[in-house]
């Protein structure tokens, strides 16, 4: 498709339209921080919005789902099937939809978790590009402000306050098949708009902290001043994990009589996924005791190894990008791009 | 084979056909299920045992095919399923994950002398390699195996390794850390590494090494072969961490931040052990 | 099971919250009354009947005196499993901070004539008898009491995810009360113990508007210097936060990071 431009207004009307057919999450204001949430109205979106407080893998790595029932004495395993309506996700921030790309290669790897999957082949992101950094942002590090795949629309918003439409699959192109009179097509004269738009947005992006060197810091080792000192302050709390749109761990349970049409039967059992994060000791004790990584210095080690050198290495992308919203969340104050400082020794 | 868009998470059912005390703390599960039968797996692989209601566990699988039926020896920890599975009787359901993870390159030794190292319940995992080489002799070597238990009282599969101890083609010698005076027996007494620190061959470079066993074995052994002329690439290990999804999804089983013991492993040399920081803890 | 497993219920010192909580199961009380026989209720039964012989013994409050140390040895003697609800029986309650104040001043300052009290230092239940398990919590979270009856009877250990509730908090997207950037609101000077309190509730009180109060008890894994440290760096004083920690682990957790 030929990017076309869209008024503010009629963008709104557009959401109006799209929530007749679908549900539709946005952006709202809600406890003094961004969120995602369905809405009803065009209007309760908060378009100004930088960040939310929690990413979008929510939408597809559930914080807490059932994976299948069977009966305690029969097996007879039954995968539960995930709600696969047509939703879409409006005004997902490029770095998540970087994540997004991320933990999509992750949940079809070797082997393909039906769960995640359909729930994102059900979604439709629309992208909204960010033209200024946000409260915590170095996505520009991370190699993450402009994803080039992952979203069915982007929207870039220019100087002028028009918007840029482009269509980032089949998908997307569909979406605005029956609502073209609301856009208008692009001229030759806006070329040079969109050049200098993008040509801001490019500078506003570059990159801040040398991330070259990483790897082979790494590998060396000389790494372990920075768990250590770590170490005397991190809570083992697991926010950071939580909130952060590439962290993907979860915890396995069975659930014994708690079905929801049927409580207190002691025959059916669950199989309970969950969020949880590799930060906490219990994530790596096993019966009879032992602990993997008894100490919060190798686990933290364990955490950035994983986002600065084992990611990167398996998927060819980095392993954080670069949203900040474990800077804003650490209750002690742990940064990474702080910790990145320190390792490049910049 | 599993079908590519097969769900992982799911288990299929497996009666439990014998259950067999290998020891005081151990016993041995023979399953049978038409699912079972057509899994194909290979020596060093894993799998996931479901108990129902109670939870699931990574369990390391000690047959071969060649063998009717299928076992897996598991032991009591006093973790919630391992308990749950030694109050569990025969024609109980359980199910099965797998075959997961990487098998030993057994394909890869083929010309070589092997030396196997058992420690304690090490040695279940390698015994399905044991089977696999004696079942295709003639494409190895020499062939030692080496088994350490704490006391007498911990061997298990006794009357298998009394059998591999009478071929012509194959050395057997096992070792305890100790006994007490009523139980004693005349073989060797002292640490794994006091029979490994004899094992000088002439040429070390035709030798492969499978070891299994508590990692921190691992060490000591590494450094007691090293000294007779082997080199970490030569020793294979198989590693144990926490694992729930066995799929390289969950991150439990992931060794500081670069390799999954559940799909990298959990058959590593050692020297791709030592490489990786914490890889022997 | 030919013959449904005996369960009785036992007050110690405490408000009966946890009781409450186990009736205002509503529905599923009924469910889970369809596995056992309740042999002894005092708060729900008209005639309590049989303490003895029992598979289960369901404990609810924290021993204060002699006469409930021995009534809890009994129990013990006559119950299979005993397992306990709520913060008193679990850590001692809000009742324990007694043991670490000044126990003559706490005492004048309730009773107004000593000669009749028989109060004893508080006790957790697991400090006096053998307990199988615990539900935490004040009052308990009856969604998981019943899953614990229920995985008890089908003879597994009750299921526990063993991490802080900052992991329930963000599940659920909560505001965070305790970011380091953030002044904290305006009606509430406190700071919020999940990162080293035990989950379980659902991240109860920061979903409702407040910081959590840690009735749970701590984590296995509990940075609790570190926790302090991050207090003391909010202008909070030693005090406050060692009666935060304390305000319901009094009756077991040793007082050392009290005094340092
Ligand atoms: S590590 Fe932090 S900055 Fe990086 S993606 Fe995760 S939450 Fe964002
Ligand atoms: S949010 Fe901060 S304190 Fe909590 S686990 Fe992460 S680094 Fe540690
Ligand atoms: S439990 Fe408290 S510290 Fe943890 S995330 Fe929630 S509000 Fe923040
Ligand atoms: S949030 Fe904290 S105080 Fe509130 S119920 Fe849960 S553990 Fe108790
Ligand atoms: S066990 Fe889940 S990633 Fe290996």
């Amino acid at each position: 498709m030929i990017p076309r431009f869209i008024s503010q207004e009629a963008l709104k009307e557009w959401v109006e339209h799209l929530i007749t057919q679908f549900s539709v999450y946005a952006p709202v204001q809600e406890k003094g921080d961004y969120d995602f949430a369905k809405i009803a109205h065009a209007e309760e979106i908060a378009f100004d919005f930088d960040r939310t407080r929690m990413s979008i893998k929510g939408f597809f790595l559930k914080p807490e789902e059932k994976l299948m029932s069977a009966s305690a004495s029969k097996g007879d395993p039954v995968a539960s099937s995930p709600d696969t309506s047509k939703r879409i996700i409006f005004g997902a921030r490029p770095c998540d939809i970087t994540a997004l790309n991320l933990t999509d290669n992750v949940f079809v790897k070797d082997f393909y978790d039906p769960y995640y999957m359909k729930r994102r082949q059900s979604t439709i992101i629309i992208g909204i590009r960010c033209t200024e950094k946000c409260r915590t942002c170095f996505c520009g590090t991370m190699d993450s402000n402009n994803p080039l795949t992952g979203y069915d629309i982007m929207l870039t918003e220019m100087d002028t306050g028009e918007i840029l439409i482009q269509a980032g699959s089949d998908n997307g192109e569909k979406l605005f098949r029956g609502s073209r009179h609301l856009t208008r097509q692009s001229s030759e004269e806006d070329q040079s708009l969109i050049l200098k738009t993008f040509k801001k947005i490019t500078e506003t992006f570059t990159p801040d902290i040398p991330t070259t060197g990483l790897k082979a810091i790494i590998d060396l080792g000389r790494t372990e001043f920075l768990w250590k000192k770590y170490e005397k302050i991190c809570l083992s709390c697991g926010q950071c994990v939580f909130v952060c749109p590439t962290c993907w761990c979860f915890d396995v349970k069975e659930i014994v009589g708690a079905d929801e049409t049927d409580f207190g039967n002691l025959d059916k059992t669950a199989r309970i996924r969950r969020w949880a994060s590799c930060l906490y000791k219990d994530y790596h004790t096993v019966s009879g005791g032992h602990i993997f990584m008894p100490t919060v210095a190798s686990r933290l080690e364990n955490y950035y190894k994983h986002k600065l050198r084992g990611i990167p290495e398996k998927f060819g992308v980095w392993g954080c990008v670069g949203c900040g919203r474990c800077v804003s969340t650490c209750p002690v104050g742990i940064d990474i791009r702080e910790s990145l400082k320190e390792l490049t020794g910049d | 084979m599993r079908k590519p868009r097969e769900n992982p998470y799911i288990p299929f059912d497996a009666t439990i056909t014998k259950i067999v005390d290998l020891n005081e703390e151990s016993k041995s599960f023979h399953l049978d299920s038409s699912e079972l039968r057509k899994m194909i797996y290979q020596p060093g692989q894993f799998i996931q045992v479901t108990v129902y209601g109670v939870g699931e566990v990574a369990i390391g699988i000690t047959d071969t095919i060649y063998d009717e039926g299928f076992e897996v020896a598991i032991r009591n920890t006093g973790g919630r399923v391992t308990s749950y599975l030694h109050t569990m009787k025969v024609g109980d359901i359980v199910g099965i994950r797998g075959p997961l993870g990487k098998p030993f390159p057994m394909d890869d030794f083929k010309g070589k002398n092997l030396l196997f190292i058992c420690a304690g319940i090490g040695f279940w995992p390698i015994r399905a390699c044991i089977k696999h080489v004696i079942n295709h002799r003639e494409d190895y070597g020499k062939l030692l195996a080496i088994f350490g238990v704490r006391n007498p009282s911990l061997f298990t599969y006794t009357d298998e390794i009394e059998s591999w101890m009478s071929r012509e083609d194959m050395k057997v010698q096992r070792t305890v850390d100790s006994c007490s005076d009523e139980d004693c027996w005349d073989e060797n007494v002292g640490l794994i590494t006091s029979l490994t620190d004899d094992f000088k061959p002439q040429n070390p470079e035709d030798w492969i090494i499978l070891c299994c066993g508590p990692p921190v074995a691992f060490k000591f052994i590494g450094e007691s072969l090293n000294k007779n002329g082997f080199n970490d690439d030569q020793i294979w290990v198989s590693l144990e961490r926490k694992m729930k999804c066995g799929i390289g999804k969950c991150n439990h089983c992931l060794i500081h931040g670069t390799r999954y013991v559940c799909m990298d492993g959990p058959v590593f040399t050692l020297g791709e052990a030592r490489d990786m920081p914490g890889g022997l803890d | 099971m030919s013959e449904k497993p005996r369960v009785g219920i036992f007050g110690m010192t405490s408000c009966y919250g946890c009781q409450l909580e186990i009736i205002n199961l509503e529905e599923n009380i009924l469910r889970l009354l369809d596995h056992v026989n309740i042999s002894y209720w005092r708060l729900a039964l008209e005639t309590p009947s049989d303490p003895k012989n029992l598979d289960i013994a369901i404990i609810e409050g924290s021993a204060s005196n002699q006469e409930e140390i021995e009534e809890l040895r009994e129990i013990r003697q006559n119950s299979k499993i005993v397992i306990t609800i709520g913060a008193c029986a679990a850590l001692g309650g809000v009742q324990g901070m007694r043991n670490l104040m000044n126990n003559e001043r706490v005492m004048s300052a309730a009773y107004s004539n000593l000669s009749g009290v028989r109060a004893t230092e508080v006790k957790a239940i697991h400090e006096v008898i053998k307990v199988d398990y615990a539900v935490r919590g004040c009052p308990i979270n009856k969604e998981e009491f019943a899953a614990a009856i229920l995985h008890l009877l089908a003879g597994t250990q009750p299921p526990a995810w063993n991490m802080p509730v900052c992991n329930e908090c963000k599940i659920k997207g909560n505001e965070c009360f305790f970011e380091r950037k953030k002044p904290l609101p305006h009606y509430q000077s406190r700071v919020c113990l999940g990162p080293i309190s035990e989950a379980g509730c659902g991240a109860r009180c920061p979903s409702n508007g407040m910081p959590c109060d840690g009735c749970r008890g701590w984590t296995e894994d509990a940075h609790v210097k570190q926790w302090i440290k991050e207090g003391l760096e909010r202008n909070q004083t030693i005090e406050d936060l060692a009666m935060l920690v304390h305000r319901y682990s009094g009756g077991t957790k040793d007082s050392e990071i009290a005094k340092e």
